[in-house]
């Protein structure tokens, strides 16, 4: 569902990512470790077509994001670190409005259903934005990702800013997903996170992908990435 | 999804305070110059009016007298002002609109607006079209200079185009929108100001100068809209867009008219009016001077005539001397005035190519240029009404030493003419150049208008798609 093979991207000298190959199929999580600057963003902006790979490819449903920039995002859903969305409008608002962006338009019902899925409180369904907590907006923006539908879902330092609740329950959100075939690339720090959702960890440094932990039947400790992070970067 | 932006950006906008406060601000200003202009307008239409029937009255009940006497009592014409003069004043607060007519000289215009008012004057008085093509764009700025720029810093672009936005759709959804609160605002005022030209009774033709002054209009507001998000996409950053956007229209509405000016002086000055009075007087002086008999001029236009009819004195000619040497006075006066005034005016015509010739540079510049066109308040159509009123004061000097000539003795300084005389002396009816005239002159400025929107435009889509979301 997600695919990349060979990409790499220079800035001038800095390698920012180095013959990045990787497959995540549909049901799978892979969470991306690593220190700042250690390509993670970059991987995603190549996917999301925002960067143009110096060379290699990036696929989304076997569609090569630079030659289908418009036709892959169907395909995708993006969960910025930051969710800033448009303080005038109302939480339903700005659901609706980028839903609509998608192509979709939802009854209202569906889109209570987001953001009830997504773990916003209903009375703050209407109110605007711009009262809105991190945490909130982020709950809005990962209900623009559900109501979007994609089967490859793109998540850049998705819990920073969430409180201990809330990131438990966008990690069930996740495991939900998952079981409906949702292929899913998460950068983090967090790896505790990493641990309780991924079935693959890959650990970056320097642009390349140096370890990549099999998860699939969650037996990895925390304490043992911790260690391997530490080593590698 | 291009009216989904558009939609989305209109409802964001009306509920920004940014907005409220602008479009308040903005109508206020402009009832203001409505009410203040229309005022101005009438009570001048009025003045105007009635001085010009006070001047035809004065003319015709002056005292009896010799018609040459009639012609240096003189009398004053006036400037139509037209309805939509109060919408856009253009040069007649500088250029006056009242003449002076008289024997042996063609006057300037008096009566400036400038000159007896303060320098706020100069600045223009606060007419709907300075409200227009001045502050208006400062509200498209105001309202659109963050539309992607703010996109960009705040990450909502990322999520944006990871919704599968075009960026074509993404300039075309925010110029809509940016269109739409444009229109909220310059509708009303478009139909308030067709209030006045509705209580100035005007007649057809100027209501299609009107519409044609409102296409203008939106024409303007369509290159700030585009300017705006061109450099709003180009920089990527709102600090920097706002700069550059109030740096773009620093330069197009006060700096590049201030500077075609100065240019066109530059290559095509202006002389002295201490330089062009002398030479006149130099020129005037070597003709017939129908005031004194001893000019040589005078003397030898005599001898030639005395002998061409074949008599030995100017009292048996078939006509009356007096009456003929101040026609033919007249008629080199004129002559030299013309020549004079010729030369000025082809200064002023080149300066005025020049200044048109720059315009292109300036969307401000040509909206002007086009709006006082439309108004009749523009430098050719002055230039025109002096042109009639200098044809007029010809005839009608020409009428009254033409009735000295053939109508009285020779020597005959005592003889009079009356109300009965003077009221048939020919009236002076000015007519504007017709819309229909105008259309040739009016389609370069028009077409270059027509190419900034194209081409502002096409740019800002151009920066649109480069626009970098990381």
């Amino acid at each position: 569902m997600i695919s990349a093979k060979s990409l790499t991207k220079h800035y001038g000298d800095k390698i920012a990512l180095d013959n990045l190959t990787l497959d995540i199929a549909p049901g799978e999580i892979f969470c991306l470790l690593g220190q700042n600057g250690a390509g993670k963003t970059t991987t995603i902006n190549c996917f999301l077509g925002f960067t143009q790979p110096t060379s290699g490819q990036a696929f989304i449903n076997g569609l090569d994001v630079a030659k289908h920039p418009i036709e892959s995002k169907k395909h995708l859903a993006y969960l910025p670190e930051v969710v800033m969305l448009y303080p005038n409008l109302t939480g339903m608002e700005n659901l609706d409005y980028f839903s609509r962006l998608a192509g979709f338009r939802h009854e209202k019902g569906e889109l209570r259903m987001c953001l009830e899925t997504a773990g916003l409180s209903e009375n703050d369904f209407d109110r605007r934005v711009s009262t809105y907590s991190k945490g909130m907006r982020q709950k809005v923006g990962i209900a623009i990702a559900l109501a979007k539908k994609a089967k490859a879902l793109f998540l850049d330092e998705p819990t920073s800013g969430l409180d201990p609740k809330a990131s438990n329950d966008f990690s069930n959100l996740l495991l939900e997903l998952r079981k409906d075939g949702v292929a899913m690339l998460m950068a983090t720090h967090d790896i505790f996170r990493a641990k309780d959702v991924a079935n693959r960890i890959g650990i970056m440094k320097d642009g390349r992908l140096v370890n990549v932990l099999d998860n699939n039947r969650n037996i990895l400790h925390a304490k043992e990435i911790e260690e391997l992070y530490l080593q590698t970067v | 999804m291009i009216f989904e932006i558009a939609k989305q950006e209109f409802r964001s906008m009306l509920r920004e305070r940014r907005f409220q406060v602008a479009a308040l601000l903005l109508s206020g200003l402009f009832l203001l110059s409505l009410v203040g202009a229309y005022d101005l307008f009438s009570s001048l239409k009025k003045l105007h009016e009635e001085a010009a029937a006070t001047a035809r009255d004065q003319w015709e009940n002056q005292k009896d007298k010799n018609p040459h006497s009639a012609a240096h009592y003189g009398t004053y014409v006036f400037k139509p002002i037209y309805p939509l003069s109060y919408f856009d004043r253009g040069v007649d607060a500088f250029t006056g609109n009242t003449l002076f007519l008289e024997a042996h000289r063609s006057n300037q215009s008096k009566h400036r607006g400038a000159e007896d008012r303060s320098s706020f004057a100069r600045l223009g008085v606060l007419t709907p079209a300075f409200v227009l093509a001045m502050l208006f764009p400062l509200f498209i700025i105001v309202l659109g200079f963050g539309s992607v720029a703010a996109e960009r810093e705040n990450g909502n672009l990322r999520l944006l185009l990871a919704q599968g936005v075009r960026p074509s759709a993404l300039f075309w959804g925010k110029s809509l929108g940016l269109w739409a609160a444009v229109l909220a605002l310059a509708l009303p005022f478009f139909i308030a100001g067709a209030g006045g030209l509705l209580a100035a009774g005007a007649g057809g033709e100027h209501w299609l100068r009107y519409g044609l002054t409102m296409l203008l209009y939106l024409a303007y507001f369509g290159c700030f809209i585009h300017l705006t998000l061109l450099l709003s996409a180009a920089t990527g950053r709102q600090n920097a867009s706002l700069v550059a956007s109030l740096g773009v229209w620093v330069l197009v509405c006060l700096i590049a008219p201030k500077a075609a000016v100065n240019i066109a002086k530059q290559l095509h000055p202006t002389p002295s009016s201490q330089d062009y009075k002398n030479t006149l007087k130099a020129d005037l002086e070597k003709g017939v001077d129908g005031h004194d008999a001893t000019d040589e001029y005078t003397q030898k236009l005599e001898a030639e005539t005395l002998k061409k009819y074949g008599v030995d004195s100017i009292q048996k000619l078939p006509f009356n001397w007096d009456g003929f040497i101040m026609q033919k006075g007249e008629e080199h006066e004129t002559y030299v005035f013309q020549k004079h005034k010729q030369k000025l005016l082809d200064v002023y015509e080149k300066q005025r190519q020049v200044h048109h010739a720059a315009a292109v540079i300036s969307p401000y510049m040509l909206t002007n240029s086009l709006s006082q066109r439309l108004a009749g308040t523009d430098v050719a159509t002055y230039f025109d009404f002096l042109a009639a009123a200098e044809r007029y004061r010809i005839q009608l000097v020409g009428e009254l030493n033409g009735e000295l000539t053939n109508n009285f003795k020779y020597g005959d300084w005592n003889g009079k003419r009356g109300k009965a005389f003077f009221a048939k002396n020919a009236r002076f009816e000015y007519q504007p150049p017709a819309l229909g005239n105008l259309l040739g002159d009016l389609s370069k400025p028009a077409g270059a208008m027509l190419l900034w929107l194209i081409v502002s435009g096409l740019t800002a889509i151009f920066f649109f798609q480069k626009l970098k979301p990381v």
